[in-house]
């Protein structure tokens, strides 16, 4: 996973409210909030990350290891992925 | 000894209205004993997104309750934004294919364009503009779609010379309010809508990219809005005239040209005027350009119609009656007044029979109260 970014997919309809992030698409019904990590996470992928990058920042974040979250943020993405709110490109493409 | 009274200012919805734009300063605190009243007027004058960016950043003073609550009602304001921005996105869709490019008015573009975050503008349907020459495609567009209009035409080709939008609904209850032009009753006759379509500028949502007005253009809409749209005007509608005027690049100049050829003048000037009283905010130094025009007694007088008692007693018909120009057009107008087809009477008013009668007497009211 570390060769690959991942970005807010550029479909999605954001409202920040409070502490949350409201998100929706015109591919899906309904709505999502964001809150906590998985607020940070959206937030961070602002701009392209790898998987690795996007740890460090977390880490630095909530003051913990990155080898200690990897799992969850990898669990996270992939979530965030198949509800369509991140997309990842292969690092080095046009 | 002398006493000093240490007296906690309580902020009021027009205070709100004010935040982050001009001078930073407090606004009080909430009011402890009317919370629910104050809410409300939030949520009615859609400025619950600047109560809670106030209450953040320490300008409005909310106890834990009652920041939860906003931030909880905003949160539900916000949803319903993003419900209608899905809707543009499924609706550019069906213009699209339709051959039809709209621009995108009001809450999405302004909210979007003018607003350092777009969750300080709530916003309640979708205000889309088309050429006239485009009207009859775009209804058929939209009813192909499943969005029925509300209210049938009152007569054939009435849309095209006089009419100003006509609202669509979805299956979902999100309304399509499609406009010819700007403004209903002399304005927006006055308004040269297809010209409208040479001041515009891009506005990227989800992927996709639509129009909407340009940043001058854009301030020209939010005071005919503020201006005309109700007699006392909502709070937003006004603070989008401030956001616009100081936050957005206004060519104070061009504003100044289009309001002249478009009649508008004594309209910018009211709006321009109520932001800087309600607000409490100077406007920006080019803003004297537009203060300076001069206008028309048709035009003042036109102004009256939408914003004093008038315009409960058949003011805007009648002052649109007047801006008509030529007998035969006048003629038409009015007999589309007093005759409508039976099912635009029928749709108005679906709790009643459909009444001439009843329709003339509320022409007959007016002028009663005109004299009186």
């Amino acid at each position: 996973m570390t060769d690959v970014l991942f970005y807010q997919s550029p479909s999605a309809l954001i409202r920040r409210v409070d502490k949350d992030v409201l998100l929706a698409s015109q591919r899906r019904e309904g709505i999502d909030l964001l809150s906590g990590t998985a607020r940070s996470v959206w937030e961070l992928l602002e701009t392209p990350r790898t998987l690795e990058s996007l740890l460090d920042a977390l880490a630095e974040i909530y003051a913990v290891e990155p080898g200690g979250i990897s799992t969850d943020v990898e669990s996270l993405l992939r979530d965030l992925e198949a509800r369509g709110w991140v997309e990842r490109v292969a690092d080095g493409d046009d | 000894m002398a006493m000093t009274s240490l007296a906690v200012r309580t902020a009021t919805p027009a205070d709100v209205a004010s935040f982050g734009i001009g001078e930073p300063r407090d606004l009080g605190a909430a009011p402890g004993d009317d919370w629910s009243g104050f809410l409300a007027s939030l949520e009615v004058h859609r400025l619950t997104g600047l109560a809670l960016a106030a209450s953040n950043a320490g300008a409005l003073r909310l106890t834990e309750e009652q920041a939860e609550t906003l931030a909880s009602n905003h949160g539900k304001a916000m949803a319903a934004a993003l419900t209608i921005e899905r809707e543009l996105l499924e609706v550019g869709l069906v213009f699209r294919e339709a051959g039809l490019n709209p621009v995108v008015l009001k809450g999405p573009a302004v909210a979007h364009s003018a607003y350092p975050d777009a969750s300080w503008r709530p916003f309640g349907d979708l205000d889309l503009l088309v050429r006239t020459a485009e009207w009859r495609s775009a209804c058929q567009a939209l009813e192909g779609s499943g969005r029925r209009r509300r209210l049938p035409e009152p007569r054939p080709g009435f849309d095209e010379r006089f009419g100003k939008a006509a609202v669509h609904r979805g299956p979902a209850g999100i309304e399509v309010d499609l406009h010819r032009t700007l403004v209903v009753g002399p304005f927006g006759l006055w308004i040269r809508p297809d010209e409208v379509f040479e001041h515009t500028a891009p506005l990227s949502l989800g992927g996709r990219t639509f129009e909407r007005l340009d940043d001058t253009c854009l301030m020209l809409h939010a005071c005919v809005h503020a201006a005309l749209g109700w007699r006392a005007p909502f709070l937003w509608t006004v603070r989008d005239v401030g956001q616009i005027a100081l936050m957005a690049g206004v060519d104070w100049g061009a504003l100044a040209t289009v309001a002249e050829r478009w009649r508008l003048q004594v309209v910018v000037q009211h709006a321009l005027t109520m932001a800087t009283e309600l607000l409490r905010v100077p406007m920006p130094a080019g803003a004297e350009t537009v203060m300076a025009l001069s206008s028309r007694r048709s035009e003042r007088r036109a102004l009256d119609a939408y914003v004093t008692e008038q315009r409960t007693r058949g003011g805007t018909a009648v002052s649109t009656l007047r801006a008509i120009p030529g007998v035969t057009a006048k003629a038409a107008y009015l007999r589309a007044l007093l005759f409508p087809r039976r099912d635009f009477l029928q749709q108005r008013d679906e709790t009643r029979k459909p009444s001439y009668v009843r329709r003339w007497m509320t022409a007959v009211r007016w002028m009663a109260a005109r004299r009186g």
